[in-house]
């Protein structure tokens, strides 16, 4: 995956327009629209607790004691910068009502930091714990309910004591004292800003995280899926900052990994970058894993070891060099979309702004140039990137499912296309085969018509013109010559084809005849139906056999019985096929004439593939034909 | 001259020394009576009408017309006459069209004499000669035809006893030897192909009146 390869849809000036305008805009406006949303407060109805006298506190066997005199403060309040150095603080806030409340009060205190107890006229309200190790409740709100009766009419006092684990990170935002109507509203407000966006964004996050990690297992050549899944990761472990409340590791450690877990964010969003967009910048790449690998080395024992180091090192060296990693990752992406403007880079690039828009205003306040009070925005900037990555994914994934879908119908059309040039060939080969097999037959009935009718006319004519010929002589070669075409015609019957059923025929033909010249015929022919013969040819050829035979006997042999016999043997690989006819007469001379109607018997004999054998004898010629027929 | 109960025949063939052999057969069976012969398609129908023969051999392939016509004019004219093609050959195509149009036998001309007198006897008689390509050719036709779906489609309907007696003329076999075989005298296989033409002509004629009311006396169940 890589936009080079589908910069998407057509660049008009137009949409570039929009583009940088909305790179401009919506970062800017994600970042207002966070800080607008910190200041939803309570304004009606309710008290709102602007200053207070603070004074910082030691905490010894479980007591508090105040080290330093009250002092008037403006609330909000942050101690970092004159008490670095302090743990434990009091605020003491007094109140004065003309009528005592007659509702269930409440005080909300939308921030603080970490943990704080509360006293209303020196009564416990909402305790937390003060020992380490502390409460990381720095980003929850809280709204404490003041038992009816408490607050009274005149004046009255309220203390919050703060803790702060790691020192100097306290901080108290302005107090909301009013009817619990008036303020749950409010703290439901906070609770979702604070708590449940930052966790639905993480899961959301996460869940992607692993379907892309999955994604990228599946297709390891993608590197690009895994790089993502891998900031995913380091941004799930940020995001731990926001949302654990008891930590299980010293807050050094916790900070430090806070701040370690962005780095490596930053730092493997760009190793995402640079392939999303197809580019290689190896040298750039071995620098930013030693940035990396040294910032996390460095920083870990120096927030043992030294904390006021680290409050120094972390925000202003290790945080401002992540910034200029981030703005490094957005100035490939800008390059890369003014070379080839697509859709898809430019939402990337919109929300990679975003990210380092938020990544600015936490700078601002982790250096102490913005206040504190609405907290940090990086937690935030993880929604549009989602919001584009699913998108993307989306685009990619229906992208995948078309290209497959032309794919598919590119393959069935050429499928078709083929099919139809088979189907083409086909038929022509049909054709020709049909022309072949017509040339073939009607080369067929030329032979035949040559062999037999032909002949015979031929012959009859040369006897005529000879003066040798009787009447009965041509009338019997007539005969002959009508009796050779029918059997032509038999032949050409493809239903015909077997042994018996042609032999038949020639009976049924000849028997008129035979019995006119006082010969019976005796028929035994076995029933072998199943024997095929080897189409019109060989039929044909088998028919004039026989016939010849017939006529041969009638003219020669002064037999009174002809008799016809068909045997079948079966043997492996085949049949063996007999045929055989016999008559009772006198038989041939010694050495017979060996006239045509012999000579053409064996001729057709060989072309049957048979063998022909004759013997003659005082009892009568028997001709037989041996036959294989598989 | 012939007595009364004589068979009344006439020939329509053009060829000449083929009519006069005919012709010389007819004459000589005492059981015949030669009506005419002509040797055109008018003269035939001009014939058939005043005469109205018992049996009409006719040549197909006539100077003026086909022989069929002569045939169809039969059954328009509903004449009793028996009508026999002439053929050289017993193949199909000639034989089972003049079957089609009406003709109940036919002769081949090059047939002995005693041969083509008996056929004609045998004819009037109930019975009817066929050859084996022609069984096949029914046998076919038969086949291929779909059930009847209306009782307006004439399709041809074989009893299964005319079916048998047609499947073993296909493989062959002459009358002498179904006769035993199917138990039946050869005079009742011969009257089994009559009936077997009869069918096909009916189908393939063009008059529905007729056809109507032949199909009532001739519709036998079809079975396989």
């Amino acid at each position: 995956m890589s936009i080079a390869a589908d910069s998407a849809g057509v660049a008009r000036p137009a949409r570039v327009l929009a583009f940088w305008l909305a790179l401009l805009l919506v970062p800017l406006l994600f970042v207002y629209g966070v800080h607008r949303a910190h200041r939803v407060l309570p304004a009606r109805d309710v008290v709102e607790v602007r200053e207070a006298m603070f004074s910082t506190q030691a905490r010894r066997a479980g007591r508090f004691e105040s080290r330093t005199i009250p002092e008037r403060v403006a609330l909000p309040h942050d101690w970092r910068w004159r008490h670095a150095q302090t743990e434990h603080a009091e605020y003491r806030i007094a109140l004065d009502f003309r009528v005592a409340p007659n509702r269930l009060w409440g005080i909300f205190i939308p921030r603080h930091s970490m943990a704080s107890s509360v006293y209303v006229n020196g009564q416990l309200s909402q305790g937390r714990r003060h020992d380490p190790p502390i409460d990381r409740l720095w980003h929850r709100p809280q709204l404490i309910s003041v038992s009816n009766g408490l607050l009274r009419r005149g004046s009255n006092e309220i203390a919050v004591i703060v803790t702060s684990d790691p020192p100097g990170a306290g901080m108290l935002r302005e107090l909301y004292v009013g009817p619990m109507e008036s303020l749950a509203p409010y703290q439901r407000f906070h609770e979702l800003l604070l708590v449940g966006a930052p966790l639905t964004i993480t899961v959301l996050m996460l869940a992607m995280g692993v379907f892309i990690g999955t994604l990228w297992c599946l297709r390891r050549r993608e590197s690009v899926y895994g790089w993502f899944a891998a900031a995913v990761l380091a941004w799930a472990v940020h995001s731990l900052n926001v949302l654990v409340v008891a930590i299980p590791v010293p807050s050094w450690l916790w900070e430090a990994v806070r701040f370690v877990s962005l780095g490596w964010v930053v730092i493997l969003t760009t190793f995402f970058v640079h392939r999303l967009l197809g580019e290689t910048h190896w040298r750039i790449e071995r620098a930013l894993l030693a940035v990396g690998a040294a910032g996390t080395v460095a920083l870990l024992p120096v927030a043992a070891l030294a904390r006021d180091a680290f409050e120094w090192l972390a925000p202003n060296v290790w945080y401002t060099t992540v910034i200029l990693i981030g703005a490094y990752a957005s100035w490939r992406m800008i390059r890369s979309f003014v070379l080839r403007p697509g859709a898809e880079v430019g939402l990337l690039l919109i929300s990679g702004a975003t990210m380092l828009a938020c990544g600015l205003h936490d700078w601002l306040v982790i250096t102490g140039r913005l206040p504190r009070w609405d907290g940090y925005f990086i937690h935030y900037s993880a929604l549009p990137v989602i919001l584009v990555f699913g998108l993307v994914m989306l685009r990619r994934f229906v992208v995948a499912l078309r290209s497959a879908e032309s794919a598919n119908l590119e393959l069935e059309q050429r499928v078709a296309a083929k099919q139809r040039e088979l189907l083409e060939s086909h038929e022509r080969m049909r054709g020709l085969e049909h022309q072949r097999l017509l040339a073939d037959e009607r080369s067929r009935i030329m032979r035949d018509m040559h062999d037999g009718v032909g002949g015979q006319m031929v012959s009859t004519l040369s006897q005529i013109e000879a003066g040798g010929a009787t009447l009965g002589d041509v009338a019997d070669s007539m005969r002959a010559a009508l009796e050779d075409l029918r059997l032509m015609i038999d032949s050409l019957d493809p239903e015909i084809d077997n042994v018996p059923t042609a032999l038949r025929l020639l009976r049924n033909r000849a028997e008129p005849r035979l019995r006119r010249a006082g010969v019976t015929l005796g028929w035994e022919v076995e029933d072998v139906e199943g024997l095929k013969l080897l189409g019109p040819e060989a039929t044909l050829n088998l028919l004039r056999i026989v016939q010849e035979a017939f006529n041969n006997a009638l003219r020669h042999s002064g037999a009174d019985r002809l008799t016809l016999r068909v045997r079948q043997q079966h043997e492996p690989g085949g049949s063996r096929l007999t045929i055989e006819i016999a008559d009772n007469g006198r038989g041939m001379p010694a050495r017979p004439p060996e006239g045509r109607g012999v000579r053409n018997m064996h001729t057709r004999a060989a072309a049957l593939g048979a063998q022909l054998q004759l013997t003659s004898g005082e009892h009568g010629t028997c001709i037989r034909l041996l036959l294989t027929v598989i | 001259m012939a007595d009364s109960a004589a068979v009344r025949v006439l020939i329509v063939e053009d060829d000449m020394p083929t009519r006069m052999r005919l012709e010389g057969i007819v004459g000589a069976r005492g059981e015949l009576e030669l009506v005419g012969g002509v040797g055109t398609l008018a003269q035939g129908l001009e014939a058939l009408r005043r005469c109205a023969p018992d049996v009409l051999l006719v040549d197909l392939g006539l100077p003026d017309g086909s022989g069929l016509e002569l045939i169809r004019a039969i059954a328009r004219q509903d004449l009793r006459t028996e009508a026999m093609v002439i053929t050289v050959f017993d193949d199909e195509a000639h034989v089972v069209a003049a079957i089609e149009a009406g003709a109940t036998g036919y002769l081949l001309k090059d047939g002995a004499a005693q041969d083509v007198g008996d056929c004609i006897i045998q004819l009037m008689r109930g019975g009817s000669p066929i050859s084996s390509s022609i069984a096949r050719h029914i046998l076919r036709q038969v086949r291929t035809s779909p059930q009847p779906v209306a009782a307006a489609d004439a399709t041809v309907s074989l009893t299964p006893r005319e079916a048998e007696v047609l499947k073993l003329v296909a493989k062959g076999m002459g009358y002498g030897e179904i006769a035993p075989l199917l138990g039946m005298s050869v005079h009742t296989v011969t009257s089994h192909v009559k009936h077997i033409y009869r069918k096909l002509s009916v189908r393939s004629r063009g008059e529905a009146v007729f056809e109507a009311v032949q199909r009532g006396l001739i519709r036998i169940e079809h079975r396989g």
